[in-house]
């Protein structure tokens, strides 16, 4: 149970976000009969979302595309006005886009860059600590840590331009820092990278978020960005919460199942085979079923008695498919 | 008074930022000079045909419209220095650009003004002005004193204000048209009309050009106040115009903030 | 055989042409302001002082000249200095040498009928600007000048292609000529007469533009038409423009060769 002076770092109620825009007509007619009358469409973005994330806290928003991540981050951050539903984050409403809050929190796109082009990232650095007003001798020790902690320390004098996807990433993240925000949104903060720099910043943030307990939001494609990072998650689908919790529960609430692999040593018929279960898949000489953890022992046995098998082996369902199951359902 | 200087802090390091992009593409650095030589060129033929032919506007003499050439190229150079800033803004909007400035702790409309400033074009502009400025101020016999130049100086600070507020309003009507394109070519052409007095153009178009779309505010006041010929409304006028300017176009900038944001998906 | 190769570049240039109408409109448009600054000053120049007879034209012939000057200019113009730019720079131009096409004559044709949209819309003006003055200013205009003047057009239109070939030219020497394009544009607008004559600028600029070509690009036509210049003058001009297309005929042919020579050789 929460006192009242224990408030979540960032808490939102029901919000909901319609879009409105205007039909097109196809051709030439069409246009001609825009002129004068639009058909104005509803685009319900986001639902219903409530949720809620504790100091500290890096918590996953997950969901397909289109199902109102990105402008639930946006509504956080204050770029967009819901239409309806609250939310505070460190006691603010987003959307009043007060300065105060503005200096607390700091927003990662990962396909937007707010980095000069042109220059090197230390002259974006430095215009940050003025817009931030960072004072000199915090921003010295931000720089220093940073770059160390992120290996930069020589590319900061590159012009960005020059920079590797991966490089130009880090950068981004050293700006959105510089003044120690209390709250973080990563909007897909490694997007298009290589392997070895989505490592890197993986390790970055998990090691930022420990040492400052900085509160954050983050949305990825990536399931080992989540898997790393994040020990709870929101799945959004549709505009709506579809699950809010542990990410280890994930698979809980979806009945527990649990995958048998056997490897034969002859091909079976898979009509022969359906009596035994769900079959997943049948690759050459692997047949995957898919049972109930209850009767993973029983299931085993019989298989093993009745099959020419040759290997075995139990595991859960990957989180991947069971998250994108969630995307298919509506409600919890 | 905190505030102000915080905002100085900003103005500077983005106009450091300005420069040094800028001066990354030499050439083009170059082209943007030469072409407003170029042009240079053409308001100098101007005052070449005024002189020449002896022209008059009223009581005025070839030196005096020297003179009005010359603020209006000063003025020119100053607005210049934002032009390029302001026509990026049609591309902030489409590229959704400003979603990540939305969240930085200043003015959002600070922010947009004062992001591109420009090296190039305002220095033949400038340059141009100032001598056709000294030079027709030489020849008239006018006096130069301390408080004539400061005044001057004043006169033009109080334009350059209402420049940089007035015309954010052409191009923030990209936010509704996408191609904006000629709203903001009709309005250069109009600021264009600021060479002359505006007395040479009728009195409809003079007080047109000075109280509604203010050109005449803008480039002529300086060179009245010179001549010793401004009197009280106009004193009024020219300090009272960058307030009304600068509340005008902040309604439209917040309308269009709000229609930009409505859309954003 | 050939014709119908660059009758086909010419109706390409013409479509390219009609694309840019809306941009086309505004840029006509544009055209009214500085007329009407123009205007008002020589207004001003009338009013006060009696210099005008100094320029050599009367009142309402100065009033003309700007409409039909400003018309020219921003009715006649190229664009292609660009393209041609563009394709040595990209190396575009090896599909042109490779072609049984003179890239100098398909530049020619795709010019022509890029201009031609433009050359309907400024006669059918010219015409009505005529027509007012007749009537207004009692300026008139008999079949033999019209005739001269469209002479005089078209020698202007192809003196302009000329030169402007040759400053396009300037592009296989420098890395990015573009930047000089602009440059280049205005400067001549103003020193061809685009904006006032440059003829009253006193006996030494007139005489030094009489052999000049830039006058011959718009002052030369509009005067034809306006009835400033007397038959002789008339004829003597259009031997300087002969002469001028002449050698600027050669000067683009022989750039050519040598700026391709220079192409070719690194490599394209």
């Amino acid at each position: 149970m929460k006192g009242v002076n224990e408030m979540s770092a960032i808490e939102v109620h029901n919000l909901h976000k319609d879009f409105m825009y205007y039909k097109k007509s196809i051709g030439l007619l069409g246009s001609v009969k825009n002129m004068f009358k639009r058909e104005t469409l509803v685009k319900e973005a986001v639902k219903d979302v409530t949720f809620q994330v504790e100091k500290g806290e890096m918590k996953g928003l997950l969901g397909p595309n289109g199902a109102g991540k990105t402008t639930t981050l946006k509504m956080l951050s204050g770029i967009l006005h819901p239409t309806s539903g609250s939310a505070q984050v460190v006691g603010y409403t987003p959307w009043e886009r007060k300065n105060e809050f503005k200096r607390r929190f700091s927003i990662v796109m990962g396909q937007k860059n707010q980095l000069w082009w042109d220059l090197p990232a230390m002259d974006s650095f430095n215009l940050n600590k003025c817009i931030y007003d960072v004072d000199d001798r915090k921003y010295q020790s931000v720089i220093e840590e940073l770059t160390e902690l992120l290996d930069v320390r020589e590319q900061v004098h590159v012009q960005v331009r020059r920079l590797s996807l991966g490089e130009r990433m880090k950068m981004e993240l050293i700006a959105s820092l510089i003044h120690q925000p209390e709250i973080l949104f990563l909007d897909e903060p490694t997007i298009g990278l290589d392997l070895l720099s989505q490592r890197k910043i993986r390790d970055f943030l998990k090691y930022y978020n420990e040492q400052t307990k900085t509160t954050a939001i983050l949305t990825s494609h990536y399931m080992q960005d989540i898997e790393e990072l994040c020990k709870n998650v929101v799945i959004i689908n549709s505009g709506m919460v579809v699950y809010d919790g542990s990410l280890d529960n994930v698979n809980d609430i979806l009945g527990n199942k649990k995958r048998l692999v056997f490897k034969l040593s002859k091909k079976v018929f898979p009509e022969d085979m359906e009596k035994y279960g769900n079959i997943c898949q049948i690759k050459d000489y692997e047949v995957t079923f898919e049972v109930e953890h209850r009767e993973v022992n029983a299931r085993a046995s019989l298989i093993l008695k009745e099959l020419p098998v040759v290997d075995f082996n139990v595991s859960d369902i990957p989180i991947e498919e069971g998250i994108s199951l969630f995307y298919e359902r509506r409600n919890i | 008074m905190d505030r102000v200087g915080y905002y100085i802090r900003v103005f500077h390091a983005l106009a450091k930022c300005s420069l040094m992009t800028q001066l990354e593409y030499r050439i083009n650095y170059i082209s943007s000079l030469l072409i407003e030589i170029a042009y240079a060129l053409v308001k100098l033929i101007y005052v070449a045909m005024v002189y020449q032919t002896g022209c008059h506007i009223g009581t005025l003499t070839p030196d005096h419209i020297a003179m009005f050439v010359g603020s209006y190229s000063l003025m020119t150079g100053i607005y210049m220095y934002f032009y390029r800033g302001y026509t990026a803004i049609p591309g902030y909007v489409k590229q959704g650009d400003l979603d990540i400035l939305l969240t930085k702790p200043l003015s959002l409309r600070f922010l947009v003004t004062f992001r591109k400033l420009d090296y190039a074009m305002p220095v033949p502009n400038g340059a141009v002005g100032i001598a056709l400025i000294v030079y027709g101020w030489q020849k008239t016999g006018l006096p130069v004193t301390a408080g004539a130049i400061l005044g001057f100086a004043g006169f033009i600070l109080l334009s350059t204000m209402t420049t940089l507020f007035f015309f954010l309003i052409p191009h923030i009507l990209a936010f509704w048209f996408v191609g904006v394109n000629g709203v903001v070519r009709l309005s250069a052409d109009l600021w264009d009309f600021g060479n002359m007095p505006g007395q040479l153009y009728g009195k409809f178009i003079d007080r047109m050009g000075t109280f509604v779309f203010p050109v005449f505010l803008i480039t002529n006041y300086p060179v009245w106040f010179i001549m010793g010929k401004v009197e009280t409304y106009m004193v009024l006028w020219a300090v009272l115009a960058p307030f009304l300017a600068l509340f005008v176009s902040q309604i439209f900038w917040k309308q269009a903030l709000k229609h930009y944001t409505s859309a954003s998906s | 055989m050939k014709g119908n190769k660059y009758g086909c570049i010419f109706r390409m240039g013409l479509e390219e042409a009609m694309e840019y109408r809306f941009d086309f409109v505004m840029t006509l448009l544009s055209m009214i302001f500085p007329v009407i600054t123009s205007i008002c000053l020589w207004t001003a120049v009338n009013q006060n002082t009696d210099s005008i007879a100094s320029t050599g034209y009367t009142y309402p012939q100065l009033l003309l000249y700007t409409i039909l000057a400003a018309l020219m200019s921003k009715l006649i113009t190229t664009g292609f200095e660009n393209q041609i730019n563009e394709d040595i720079k990209m190396g575009g131009l090896n599909k042109y040498i490779v072609k049984p096409v003179s890239y100098l004559r398909y530049r020619y044709c795709a010019f022509m009928g890029n201009t031609c949209p433009s050359m309907i819309l400024f006669l059918t003006l010219t015409a009505a600007t005529m027509i007012y003055f007749s009537f207004y200013y009692g300026i008139y205009s008999d079949g033999l000048r019209v005739f001269l003047f469209l002479v005089t057009l078209l020698l202007a239109v192809s003196l302009r292609f000329l030169l402007f070939l040759c400053v396009a030219m300037w592009s296989f020497w420098f890395a990015d000529a573009s930047g000089m394009f602009g440059t280049i544009n205005v400067v001549i607008w103003v020193i061809s007469g685009g904006i006032f004559p440059v003829t009253i600028f006193g006996t030494v600029i007139e005489n030094v533009s009489k052999i000049l070509p830039f006058q011959y690009l718009t002052q030369f036509s509009v005067d034809t038409i306006s009835g400033r210049l007397a038959l002789g003058e008339i004829k003597q001009g259009l031997g300087v423009q002969c002469i001028w297309m002449f050698v600027l005929g050669i000067l683009a042919v022989y750039l050519w060769n040598r700026g391709l020579k220079n192409y070719v050789a690194v490599g394209g």
